[in-house]
Order: structure tokens, then sequence, then C-alpha cells
């Protein structure tokens, strides 16, 4: 079959480790430069020290010896770049999107961040309580409470326990770990942990010598983590999370799944019961969104991650004396995935929404190497989208309801609800 | 790639400000009927599964004075998805249980979405309110819960048929002038932080002759996601917040958007500084602090450096904001409602003639840092009202050392007087209930 992904990219391996894909994407004039440093949440696997990929975000904006902070905002500034960064349970990206003139300063500029950041411990206690405001802003939405706390009920013995955040306990503490920071930039931002993406109106062989030229020199370090498994989750769990001022009660049923694969069925068969089952095009949304109106939101979501993790079903109900109702549903959809053998053309819709929803995704450079961050940060190549593409053409009516039948299981299920004190 | 997509926008003169009295919110319910509501010959949900085959989707958004429904969908489907939007917008349907589905879920979006849970935008959208308080703009787009119940079927047939389509621009009056800080203090108690924003109108909007020396200005303060002197001295040197930044157009939903969203285009903005959550003891410090490099703009100026390096930013950062085919057809239609040339167009040349001189007037002309509303939403009002009305200083303590320079602009800051005119305090609950 004709692969999804639709630019002919490079990819490339430096002798310190780094990759480099290059894409080319047909879109004139701009660049964007996203850099994937394979550590998120995942990694944070001693007590007391969640929420530190994430600090570790922030102090990447302050400086070198090179590029102090004024400076290297004067270069971003000169260039008109627009950039951010974010990290989440398996990846930490920084990405950078500017003119194509700007392409080598930016990429000599990152080379020296990466390398050689320096900061002193006020600053990183600074830092440090910027992160708790951060946390503080984010803990206004109801959703992020309820997160932490169905998170913290299934992972027991994984760091997906905490999201990325981390717990709020350890963020008040992070400003006694400058000690430690300086270990995680040791360990992880290292060039055998690091895939760099260049997208835009680039040509591969003048991109693999600029990044030779700046990146070359950064030396691996060979750090081998270990991430525990997680225990059997010991299910089903409930888990009740109560808010203290008005809000609707959201209702979460999770189950735990397999980790993303591109090489087996599993999670092309979990993204296509989603949409069967759980999305606007499916009989349950209709039910309980369009036609007895008890939810407003209403969706269901495999994502992919690294370790195994969730699949989630999500209901926000109009009307709190309703959440039984919407629960007992949902579970009467879960066991109609097993009972059943679905439509074939029903099957077949679902696989033309998802090849026809990515191919709108291609439409501007930043957002394609964003989406490529993405997977990248799965499994290091953009090779990925083409092979998972491959296993929702293979997937049939039966097995969805294998997969259904093996995850969806009672031993396997957290219900978390959300629900308003006042 | 963006060949094989096919973008459609379709933009009214109609919007929030022509809401009747007693019925705020009617724009944003009939446009969004229209948008997740059946069609003369399909229902709702033949129409969801209709685009879920495309993966395309239909939008709305409603603005004080535009109307944009948008959608983009891949070429293999341009004439079945036309056919499909084009009776939407021409023959919707208006069934009851649409209607109370999108009235209810536009009720929700205020009570719980806003007010429940969004204590930045509740800010936000306040501060618009009180500054346009007893004009066409006084009351956000979503309306006010009142409004919202009071609206009955035949009022959105009645909107469509004879406001929804319009294409004048409309009259308004003009915004009122403030005589000194007027507070607002919505009181929230299991908030963890205090959201803040302040500001006042102007009448600089794109096509005005110092449109561009005031974005400068504006861009050098804060850069909305990107940093800037607000930004710098709030969050980086002093670590009180996440980001502090400026605006001078309405700039909507900065908590989830990091560039500015087309097609909120309005004939009156307002110069707005947005301050991100700071703990209840440095919240009135930050907001001085935000007061002080405003006033340190208006007397100072830029520096030359600073004057060249922004300019220069703003000239290319333009030109990543356009980036698809939608983009385009969103700045176009802002473009010729403001009667200006292409956007980036419009920009660089402006740019391309302004001199220092130019931006330090603008900021000497526009920038006040006495006769402005402040909104905050957060815990611990009563104490935050008092410190502000009898102007009590509020110094900063720190976990680290700070250099003496920091200190010493600290004394300053922690002593800025404050001039209140008039204070409230509303409790959460009740904002927009009217």
């Amino acid at each position: 079959m004709t692969k999804i992904f639709p630019f002919d990219y490079d990819q490339h391996d430096y002798p310190n480790g780094l990759r480099l894909i290059t894409v080319p994407t047909g879109f004139p004039h701009i660049v964007s430069l996203y850099i994937v440093v394979h550590v998120g949440s995942r990694n944070e696997t001693e007590a007391g020290k969640s929420g530190f990929a994430h600090l570790f975000e922030h102090m990447m904006f302050r400086g070198t010896a090179m590029y102090p902070p004024e400076r290297y905002e004067s270069v971003l500034k000169q260039a008109g770049a627009a950039q951010n960064a974010y990290t989440d349970d398996d990846l930490t990206v920084y990405h950078t999107t500017f003119t194509r003139e700007d392409l080598p300063q930016i990429l000599e500029m990152e080379a020296d961040r990466f390398a050689n950041l320096e900061y002193g411990e006020e600053v990183f206690r600074t830092e440090a309580r910027a992160v708790l405001a951060e946390y503080n802003k984010d803990s206004a939405e109801p959703f992020h409470l309820l997160h932490e706390k169905l998170r913290e009920a299934s992972f027991d013995g994984h760091p997906y326990r905490h999201t990325t955040m981390g717990f709020l306990r350890d963020i008040e503490r992070m400003p006694e770990l400058y000690e430690f920071s300086r270990q995680f930039h040791r360990r992880y931002y290292r060039p055998e942990n690091t895939t760099m993406i260049v997208a835009g109106d680039v040509e591969v062989a003048t991109t693999r010598k600029l990044v030779e030229a700046s990146w070359g020199g950064w030396a691996r370090e060979g750090f081998v983590d270990v991430i525990p498994e997680a225990l059997p989750l010991g299910g089903p769990k409930d888990v009740v999370v109560d808010w203290p001022s008005e809000t609707l009660p959201v209702l979460q049923v999770a189950y735990r799944t397999p980790a993303y694969s591109d090489v087996s069925l599993e999670s092309a068969a979990l993204d296509i019961l989603s949409y069967l089952y759980f999305s606007s095009s499916s009989a349950l949304y209709e039910e309980l969104v369009l036609v007895d109106q008890c939810c407003d939101v209403f969706f269901g979501i495999y994502a992919d991650h690294v370790d195994p993790y969730l699949y989630v079903v999500t209901a926000r109900v109009k009307d709190a004396a309703r959440v039984e109702d919407v629960r007992r549903r949902v579970a009467e959809t879960v066991e109609l995935m097993k009972a059943e053998v679905v439509d074939a053309a029903r099957l077949e819709t679902v696989k033309s929404h998802l090849r026809y929803g990515f191919a709108m995704r291609m439409d501007h450079t930043d957002g394609i190497a964003g989406l490529l961050a993405r997977y990248v940060a799965l499994k290091r190549t953009p090779e990925t989208i083409n092979r998972l593409y491959e296993q929702y053409a293979r997937v049939t009516a039966e097995d969805l309801q294998r997969v259904a039948r093996t995850y969806f299981v009672e031993e396997n299920r957290v219900t978390a609800l959300l629900r308003s004190k006042a | 790639m963006s060949g094989s997509l096919h973008s459609v926008r379709i933009a009214f003169r109609s919007g929030t400000s022509l809401d009747p009295k007693g019925k705020e919110g009617l724009a944003s319910l009939t446009a969004s009927l229209v948008a997740e509501g059946a069609s003369r010959t399909r229902s709702y949900k033949q129409i969801l599964d209709e685009f879920f085959r495309m993966a395309a989707g239909f939008e709305v958004q409603v603005d004080q004075e535009l109307t944009v429904f948008y959608g983009t969908v891949h070429r293999d489907h341009v004439t079945q998805y036309e056919a499909i939007v084009m009776e939407m917008l021409e023959e919707p349907a208006f069934l009851v249980e649409d209607f109370v589905r999108v009235k209810s879920d536009l009720l929700n979006y205020l009570k719980v979405g806003l007010r429940g849970s969004n204590d930045e935008e509740l800010a936000k959208e306040l501060l618009y309110a009180k500054i346009f308080a007893g004009h066409p703009y006084g009351h956000p787009c979503c309306g006010t819960v009142a409004g919202l119940e009071a609206i009955e079927l035949s009022d959105v047939k009645e909107y469509f048929t004879n406001v929804l389509k319009r294409n004048e621009l409309l009259e308004l009056p003009a915004a009122r002038t403030l005589e000194g800080l007027e507070v607002t203090l919505v009181e929230k108690e299991d908030a963890r932080g205090v959201a803040m924003s302040f500001g006042y109108p102007i009448e600089v909007r794109r096509g005005h002759a110092d449109y561009h020396a005031l974005l400068v200005a504006q861009s050098w303060l804060g850069q909305h996601r990107n940093g800037g002197r607000l930004f710098d001295s709030i969050r980086e040197v002093r670590g009180l917040n996440y980001g502090d930044y400026a605006y001078i157009e309405y700039f909507p939903d900065g908590m989830h958007e990091f560039e500015p969203e087309p097609n909120v285009a309005r004939q009156q903005q307002i110069f707005e500084v947005w301050l991100r959550p700071v703990t209840p003891e440095k919240a009135l410090f930050a907001f001085r602090m935000a007061l002080y490099e405003i006033d340190q703009l208006k007397r100072n100026g830029m520096s030359v450096e600073d004057f060249e390096r922004t300019r220069n930013f703003l000239s290319k950062y333009v030109k990543l904001l356009i980036k698809t085919e939608a983009l385009v057809q969103g700045y176009r239609i802002d473009s010729e409602f403001y009667g200006t040339v292409e956007y980036t167009r419009y920009i660089a040349e402006g740019l391309a003639g302004l001199t220092l001189e130019d931006v330090n007037r603008a900021a000497r002309k526009y920038l006040d840092t006495e006769k402005l509303c402040f909104v905050a939403v957060g815990p611990g009002m009563a104490e935050l009202g008092r410190q502000m009305r009898e102007s009590v200083a509020t110094p900063i303590a720190y976990e680290v050392e700070q250099p003496k320079e920091v200190l010493a602009v600290d004394r300053v800051v922690g002593a800025w007087p404050l001039r209140v005119t008039d204070l409230q305090i509303v409790p959460f609950e009740r904002v927009f209930e009217n």
C-alpha cells in the first residue's frame, strides 16, 4: 500500500548517537526544528523526585556561558522565531519555527544549550517556584485533579502513577534538589537520547552537514535507565474525587492497555475501537449527547505510550442524578464490543476517517514536525507512522473483538468520578 | 500538500454586540445552532457521520462584531462537503432538541468552563465587561446566565433571519472614560493562585497611524507566550508566576493558544495586561511590578537596541502566523474589516518606516498606569481589597538571594501608590449572572 507519511525524509545517525530526521516538506521559507529528548515523567523513578523532567525543561532556558539568557533571547528575536517546549510522559520537546536563513545560527545556539547548559542554585530555586506557579494555574481546572487521581490509582510501581507536573508535595520541595538537577542533565540530555527533526524548506545534505558541525562534538554518556513494570492492577477499582466548587460530574472509565506497538495489531485495534464505540460518530455518543442529552462531553481514547498505559472513556454528565445511568451504559457498550463482530462497512468508514484525518494534518511545516515528534518519541523513526497505518489497514472485525475481550476486562478497570462538593 | 486540502470561511458582520438586552448570548446561540444542529434534509447525527467519514468539521466563532463559519476538507470531498455546509447555513432546521442541547452547552461553558474552572479567562472577560460597561461590548460572547436562559427558539429564528447575515459595519458609541483605578475582585476561596488582568480602552487599532508604534511597545513588554519585559521581570527574575503578557488587540483563549486567531477584529480595542496566577500574598506586588514596568517604558522609552530587535522580531514573526489556507482566508477577512492591505505587508510596511521616537512617543501617549480597570480572581479578596484601597505597601521576600539592583527596584514597586476610585468584591458564582 502507499505509505501514509507523504514526505521523503532522511534519517541519519551520527557517531555520538544523535539521530537527525530531515523532512523537506515543500512549503517555502519556513523551517521547524523539533528537538526530542527521550525523557519524561516515565523516567522519574526515584521517590520524591516526580515532576523533574518538566522542571528541567524550564531549566533549559537558563543559558550557557556563551549564550546567557539575554543573548539567547536576542538571537531568537532577531530571527523572529516562535519557540516553546513541552514535557509529557515519554518525551521532552524543544521546538522553534523560523525562516530558513536562520537555520545555521539556531542549530549552533541550540547545540551549545544542550551540551553546555549552566545555571546556579539561586536561579534553580527561582525556576522551581515558577513550576509551582504553573501547578497552581493548572489546578483551577477539575480535569487536572481527576487525571492525577486516576493515574495514582492505576499505576502502582510505575512512574505513570504521577502526572508530568508531578506530585504537589514533590513540586514544593523541588528548590532543594539543585544537585540532582545537574545529575539529571548529565544522564538524559545526551546525544544518544536525543532525536532532532528538521522540517520545512531544507535540503538533506546541507542539513546533515550543519548538524554535524554544531552537534557532532556533543559527548555520549551511556546512562542506561531501568523503568520498573507496573504491578498488576488488581481491579476493578473505584475512585471518587471531590471538587470544592461548582462543576459537572466527570466520569472516567479506564482500562489498562498495552504499550504502543507498530508491529502488532493491538494499538491499531484499540484506536479503531475508540472511533467505533466512543467517538462523535458512535451509537453511544448519539444516545448520551444528542438524544438523551445527559452528557455534554463524551469520548474514548487510547493514548500511545512507551509503556503500558490506559484506555480512557470520559463522560461529563449534565445531571448528577444520571451518573450511574451513564456508567451502566458505558459498561453495556464495553460488553457489546466484546460480543459483536462489527459491520464491515462501518469498519471501513473508520479506516477512511483515519487516513483522511492524517492527510488533513499535513498542511503546514510546524504541524508536520509537531506530529512527527510525538511518534518519534515512541519509536525514534517516522517509519512508525507508516507501520501503524499498515496495521490499521490490516485490522479485521474479528481482531477488534479479540482485542476487546483481552483488555476490557474487570481486572483491568479503574473508574474515577469527579463530583462537586459544593 | 496543502493543495490537497480545501478551506471554507464565511464571515458576517454580526456578533455579540447585537445581542438584545435581556437576551445576552443570542448571537452565539444562533450561530452555534447553525453549526451544531440539523439542516433541512439532514439530522445533526447524519451531518456528524458525514463529517466523520471525511475527517472534516464545520465550526463557528462568534465575536463582538464578526461571526465566522469555517472548515477544512480534503479535495476528494469538496462537492459533498460544500453541499452539506451550505444547507446548514442556508436552511438550518432549528429543531427543538438541538436548541435545548446547544443552549445547555453554552450555559455549561459559562458556568462550568469559564466561571468554575478557568480563572484566567474569567478575569480577562470580566475586564472587558467592566471597561465596556453600558456599551454593546459589555458582556462576553457566550452571553450571561440570565440572558441565555431567557432565549426562546423563536428569538433564534428571528435573529437568523434578520440579523446574522448582515454585512454593514456597526455604529458603536465611544468607550467610557476611566477616572482612576477601578477594581473588581472575584472571590474564589479554593483557588491556589490569583489570576489578574488589567487595562483600559485605546483608540489605536489596525489602520490607525500609531498602530505599528504601539505594537512594538506591546511586543517589547510582553509578546504573547514569547516572553518580553514583563515576563523577564515578574517570572524570570522573581519567579512569581508562569507568564505575563501585554496586548493591544483582543486575544481570547490565551491559556491554550500560542498565536492569535483571526476574526476577532473589533473597532474598539483595549491595552491589556494578563498576569498568570500568583500566590495570594504576592499578587499585589506582581500587579505593582507590571505597573512599574509600564511606567518605566512610558517615562524612559525603549533603547535603540531593543527597538531594532523588537521591530526585527515582528517583521519576521508575522510571516510565521499565516501557515495554512484557512488562516490566509481569516487574515484576509480581518484586512477587509480594518481597511488595510494584506496583513504581513501591512505589518512589514508599517514597521519599515518606524523610528524609535515614534515608539517612545506612542508609549508616552497611550500607556497609562492610573486610569484603568483591574480584575483579580482568587482567594483572600477582602484582604487584597483592603490593601488596594489603602494603598498598603507590599514588600516582598525571596527564598534566594537577589542582586541589590533587583531589591532596589522592589522597594519602589512594593510601595507603588494605588489610587482606587472604585472597588467591588463579588463571589465567582455571581459573575455574568445578568
